[in-house]
């Protein structure tokens, strides 16, 4: 499955746990018609507002574990292009010298912080402002993992935002000429540069 | 006052009654208080609370007014100790509330009504072991002492 195929798959389940959780506080709402419904479940045996504070709090975590899935997949494809990358080096010659370069940047790739790739690497193939927002999502993102008191919250990142942000850079870079796996066929992109 | 409310209260009162019936012969003490309690259906009341103490004086276990009106019960106690806390839920309805259910019939299907909770027999405070399998069980002297020493792990000569 493709990079932009999971994210499509992850936003996927998001929205039926959105409208699943919908259901819920529709049942709780309509609870002489619905009790059925919530029969077996932990729904049962708590007050209706608790059970809708509860919805809202189940709401807010989908939202949440949304960002961070998607973070994970987008992460992982930014490494494999450095790694592709990286394995055109080694189309190029077969020197020892240049395999010995190529091992050490494979090794020392996994280490490299994702705000330095972002700006040193990718700032070639997209808009500064595009990278600043996915570094905006990013910062989102460590504070959700973290929740470090010392930091200051960096702003809400809503799942809508995420999702069209992260999908658009993945685009951009499967259909740019100069990464390995873009195709011939490449629309008119306005995240890319150098056009 | 709604009248859900005062059984929600006068339940509440006979099943503490049975309750220190059932302690008075162990040496523990209880202690009874108000607590100030708000729902959206009720507004602000209060409802009784108990604690239950050893022989030290020490506290071992709690009787806990949570709501009088539940998802699937007439209101609810909360019986917590150090270890666990059990839920006991009021059931006015003989046989416990019913829901709505379908039974394959034919080609389609059939609306029935069936027990929210299986072993619900007359009306009164139960405890429901399992959400997910959902059968209830009638609080009684044998029941509450089990309940307690699992949620409190004191023990009972």
């Amino acid at each position: 499955m493709s990079s932009s195929d999971a994210l499509v798959e992850i936003w996927g389940v998001y929205q039926i746990s959105l409208d699943s959780l919908y259901v819920a506080s529709q049942s709780v709402e309509t609870k002489e018609d619905s009790l059925g419904l919530l029969k077996n479940t932990l729904f049962m045996q708590i007050s209706d507002e608790e059970a809708l504070r509860r919805i809202d709090s189940g709401k807010s975590g989908i939202d949440d574990y949304l960002v961070l899935s998607l973070w994970t997949v987008f992460e992982r494809q930014l490494y494999e292009y450095l790694q592709q990358e990286s394995g055109r080096l080694a189309e190029r010659g077969a020197s020892s010298f240049s395999s010995s370069f190529r091992k050490k940047l494979e090794r020392e790739i996994e280490y490299w912080r994702i705000d330095d790739i972002l700006d040193d690497i990718f700032g070639a193939v997209l808009e500064k402002e595009l990278i600043g927002s996915v570094k905006q999502i990013k910062k989102y993102r460590d504070w959700l993992v973290h929740r470090n008191p010392k930091k200051a919250f960096p702003g809400n990142i809503t799942p809508q935002r995420a999702y069209d942000t992260l999908s658009d850079v993945l685009s951009c870079l499967r259909d740019h000429p100069d990464l390995s796996c873009a195709t011939e066929e490449t629309g008119v992109e306005a995240c890319r540069k150098g056009d | 006052m709604d009248q859900a409310l005062r059984t929600y209260l006068e339940q509440t009162e006979s099943l503490y009654a049975s309750i220190e019936e059932w302690l008075a012969p162990t040496g523990v003490t209880i202690s009874r208080e108000e607590v100030e309690m708000l729902e959206e259906a009720f507004g602000a009341y209060t409802a009784p609370a108990m604690t239950i103490k050893n022989g030290g004086g020490r506290a071992i276990a709690r009787m806990q007014p949570v709501a009088a009106r539940v998802l699937g019960g007439d209101g609810r106690v909360d019986l917590t100790g150090n270890h666990q806390q059990y839920i006991l839920i009021l059931l006015t309805e003989e046989g416990g509330p019913k829901v709505k259910g379908y039974l394959p019939s034919g080609t389609g299907r059939e609306t029935v009504m069936t027990q929210a909770y299986r072993g619900v027999g007359e009306p009164g405070w139960y405890w429901i072991e399992s959400i997910r399998r959902g059968r209830a069980y009638r609080v009684d002297r044998v029941l509450f002492f089990d309940l307690l020493s699992g949620a409190s792990n004191y023990v009972f000569e």
